[in-house]
């Protein structure tokens, strides 16, 4: 335990690179039980292991996890060097606390940022992935407000994924004003992680003042509108 | 210098090593004792060489007796001839001084020659070039014996390890002998072509025609393309792709670049053709040399020399891949790669190119001296500006303007030099990082170099970790060449670089300065250094070695008191980790929070990081070498007059 405080300190400071914080937000709920789960997990594992086969993106990005569902609002992995790749085990059960979650990821998102200022590390801004096959169960109106405003601001960029048929797209658009919310095709959970890990090796080649060039095409093979 | 390189007026000095040489004899005997016959001035063996050789001839060694036998044998025959003479008495210093002294002295008055195999005294001895009045000198000039006996040129050379290379002579720098000799064992051809002409200089952007070039068919692997010649290249198999189009390797050893169906626009035709219209053979530079078409004539693509290695940011920019990729690399690879990569920079910038996007994934690294620039197509050529550019090489005040319309000047590209030649030397780290900062650019544009040079300007928010050793351990000469590019904004042209970076390898090369590529803590003191600047010498009371206390209250040496300081932090952020997803969490400590209230709350306390003001090592000259040297110089004056 105490390697890992270790090597997680060294990391940053000695990680010269710059990083882009991903946070994973997704909807573990009941209705998830099943195919969904299981695709999903399989799906995060793949994207930790195509950011991990991509040198420069190996060590620069960093992925958090937040669910909600299954007993409330988790911090389902913590933001640290990818190699060390967290057994992340999701499981179905309970209410969609949206909200809550969204505020959670925030929260993480900005103690990452506060640690890479402390360390005198780069960073880019951090991007929200927020993936759900329902509809929420809580009050989302802050988890929105606080999001519009990062938006606005700059200071975040929004992924809004609806899977199947029951997922909530207007829910969705309100989290995300400057992008439409991609509803995933069938289960692509795989084809959409990898199409995420391309897009982190782009931030860092992006020139400044320019949006971040995401394939459009891409996505595409995946999604519907 | 005006001197032919030989007459009455030269002095050739001949060294122990290369008459050791197994071809000395042949060295002798066809080049060296023609010439100073035909001018009358036998060349010196100092006696101390001499006395060198005939210890030698008792060695235990077999071959070195048998080659220490062989040298006094065509001494003794030279000496026969009246072409050679022995100079100076027994019990003359070491004959290495004797040379830079007898050099030193007497590059006023004389042409001056030595034939020495030994890199570092050639080196020393072609620095007295420099130094004294210019004009004054009649020219020093060193060779050295090659594998048969043909006298090779030595030069002074940054890129290379010793600070010196060796070539075949030309016709108008060498012996006369070495043409004949030349054209019986076959001369290797140059790896640098001669500099074509420079192209023009433009202070504003040509109006870029940007109609697309359509092709009726884009080659892809197998297909075959013609070069500007009509020579076909097949293409062989992808080795990647990207924005803009598709390298291939092809069956003529070149790279061809393929761009995407509608990516190839005219004005892009235009400026290669305008590259290719010279040819640019430098071994680092991928540079186009001619256009590609297909099957119908159309231009799809061009061809380049191919690069090896692996991108910067793939390897010397991350520290495992570095380790990886070179694990024996210490500080000296490091500067030697970048003088690697300015030479290249130079060489284009001689012939009016700005690179523009210099960046870590435009620079290959195969080893430190082999380098290769890709991506060549994006340079700044005449009216063609260069697109593209990326933070943190990418100068404040080209942040935010149109790229691909404007022009750049010498100014915009010197930023770019010194970022790169910093991350080279804190590999991968931007000079403008800092605590409280943000991303690249941001960081570019808000000017805050945090790095500390002297008692004048402190350390502000600079990055935790081992950066702040790797400065700490800079001479002191670079960290002032950062702050006027960084802080002043002064920034350095390339050739002082260069000279700069020269004169690191030469301190690293002499131990002056700590060869480590990860310091673990900052410069340490001697015990007589840390005296002379007023600190107290004490015992570290975590591992005991002594060190120098900055403050009155340190009781830990730096490195321990470092690794406090991390392990520390690490416990401060687990315990902000471990909190449940729940609770709300603690507000951390104010975000200004700078390193000195970190040092309040801790009993180790972390030393700043301050520049020793004597930067050199003591290096004292022992009383007797003085003595034996102005003893030479009496008796070597008597002869010379």
């Amino acid at each position: 335990m105490a390697n890992d405080l270790v090597l997680y300190t060294e990391d940053l400071i000695e990680n010269p690179s710059p990083r882009v914080p991903v946070v994973l937000c997704l909807d573990t709920s009941g209705s998830m039980n099943g195919d969904p789960i299981r695709e999903l997990a399989q799906g995060v594992a793949q994207f930790y292991a195509s950011v991990f086969d991509d040198e420069i993106a190996r060590y620069s990005a960093e992925i958090g996890i937040v669910t909600f569902g299954n007993a409330g609002v988790q911090r389902a992995a913590d933001f640290g060097p990818v190699e060390q790749r967290p057994n992340v085990t999701l499981g179905a059960g309970g209410a969609t606390p949206m909200g809550e979650a969204v505020c959670e990821a925030l929260e993480l998102l900005d103690e990452r940022k506060r640690q890479y200022q402390e360390a005198g590390v780069d960073y880019y801004q951090p991007w929200l992935v927020l993936m759900t096959d329902g509809a929420p169960t809580d009050d989302i109106a802050a988890a929105v407000h606080r999001v519009g405003e990062l938006v606005r601001r700059k200071k975040l960029s929004v992924f809004p994924i609806g899977i199947g048929a029951g997922a909530d797209m207007g829910t969705l658009q309100q989290f995300s004003p400057g992008r439409t919310p991609l509803r995933l095709q069938g289960l692509a959970f795989g084809k959409f992680f990898e199409w995420l890990s391309a897009s982190v090796q782009r931030v860092s080649a992006s020139t400044p003042g320019e949006d971040v060039p995401l394939d459009v095409d891409g996505i595409k093979g995946w999604g519907s509108i | 210098m005006g001197h032919p390189l030989w007459s009455g007026n030269t002095r050739v000095f001949v060294d122990t090593c290369s008459l050791m040489e197994e071809a000395s004899g042949v060295f002798l005997e066809h080049h060296l004792v023609p010439l100073v016959m035909k001018h009358s001035t036998p060349f010196i063996v100092p006696s101390s060489v001499v006395g060198e050789l005939n210890r030698l001839s008792s060695s235990k060694r077999a071959s070195t007796a048998k080659a220490a036998r062989n040298a006094k044998r065509v001494v003794q025959e030279a000496l026969d001839q009246g072409a050679a003479r022995i100079v100076g008495e027994a019990g003359d210093s070491f004959p290495d001084n004797l040379f830079q002294a007898v050099f030193t002295r007497y590059r006023l008055k004389y042409r001056l020659i030595l034939i020495s195999q030994d890199r570092s005294l050639v080196r020393d001895i072609l620095e007295l070039n420099n130094g004294a009045s210019v004009d004054r000198i009649h020219g020093i000039d060193a060779y050295r014996l090659g594998r048969y006996g043909d006298p090779m040129k030595w030069s002074i050379d940054p890129t290379h390890d010793s600070g010196v290379k060796y070539r075949m002579p030309n016709r108008r720098d060498g012996f006369p002998s070495v043409q004949a000799s030349r054209r019986r064992n076959g001369a290797a051809p140059p790896t640098r072509g001669p500099l074509p002409a420079p192209f023009a200089r433009r202070t504003r952007a040509s109006h870029l025609d940007e109609a697309v070039v359509r092709a009726t068919t884009i080659p892809g692997e197998g297909d075959t393309v013609t070069d500007e010649r009509g020579r076909p290249t097949r293409l062989v198999s992808k080795l990647g792709s990207g924005g803009e189009g598709v390298a291939y390797s092809t069956d003529r050893g070149h790279v061809c670049k393929v761009y995407h169906p509608g990516r190839l626009q005219r004005f892009a035709v235009e400026k290669l053709r305008l590259m290719t219209s010279r040819e640019v053979r430098h071994p680092a530079i991928c540079w186009p040399v001619s256009l590609a078409f297909n099957q119908a004539g159309e231009p799809v693509g061009y061809l380049m020399p191919r690069a090896e290695g692996r991108e910067l940011k793939r390897s010397v920019f991350i520290k495992p891949l570095l380790l990886k990729s070179f694990p024996h690399w210490t500080r000296r690879q490091l500067v030697q790669l970048a003088l690697s990569v300015l030479d290249a920079v130079r060489y284009l910038h001689s012939l009016n190119v700005l690179l523009g996007d210099i960046n870590a994934r435009n620079i290959l690294v195969k080893s430190e001296r082999s380098v290769f620039l890709v991506d060549c197509d994006s340079y700044q050529v005449e009216g063609f500006p260069c697109p593209v550019g990326m933070p943190p090489y990418l100068a404040p005040e080209l942040h935010g303007r149109q790229l691909r319309s404007t022009l750049r000047t010498v100014e915009h590209e010197r930023f770019a030099i010194a970022t790169l030649v910093f991350m080279l030397l804190h590999p991968g780290k931007p000079p403008y990082s800092h605590q409280g900062g943000e991303d690249p650019s941001k960081n570019v544009r808000k000017q805050h170099f945090p790095y500390p040079l002297g008692e004048e300007r402190r350390s502000e928010g600079v990055p935790g970790g081992a950066w702040r050793f790797m400065w700490s351990h800079l001479p002191y000469y670079m960290k002032e060449a950062f702050h006027r590019a960084f802080t002043d904004g002064d920034r350095l042209p390339t050739e002082e670089w260069i000279e700069l970076l020269g004169r690191y390898d030469s301190d690293l090369r002499k131990g002056y300065v700590s060869d480590e590529a990860f310091p673990s803590g900052f410069k340490t003191l001697n015990r007589e250094q840390a005296e002379s600047q007023g600190l107290e010498w004490k015992s570290c009371s975590n591992c005991g070695t002594g060190f120098g206390a900055k403050q009155p209250h340190h009781t830990m040496c730096s490195d321990c008191a470092q690794k406090r300081f991390s392990k520390q932090k690490a416990q401060s952020s687990a315990s902000s980790r471990t909190r449940s997803a729940t609770q709300s969490p603690p507000r951390r400590p104010s975000q200004g929070q700078k390193q000195s209230s970190t040092r309040k709350q801790s009993q180790s306390n972390r030393p700043r990081a301050t520049t020793p003001r004597n930067q050199r090592p003591p290096s004292p000259q022992p009383a007797q070498q003085q003595g034996a040297l102005s003893a030479v110089m009496k008796f070597l004056n008597s002869l010379f007059s």
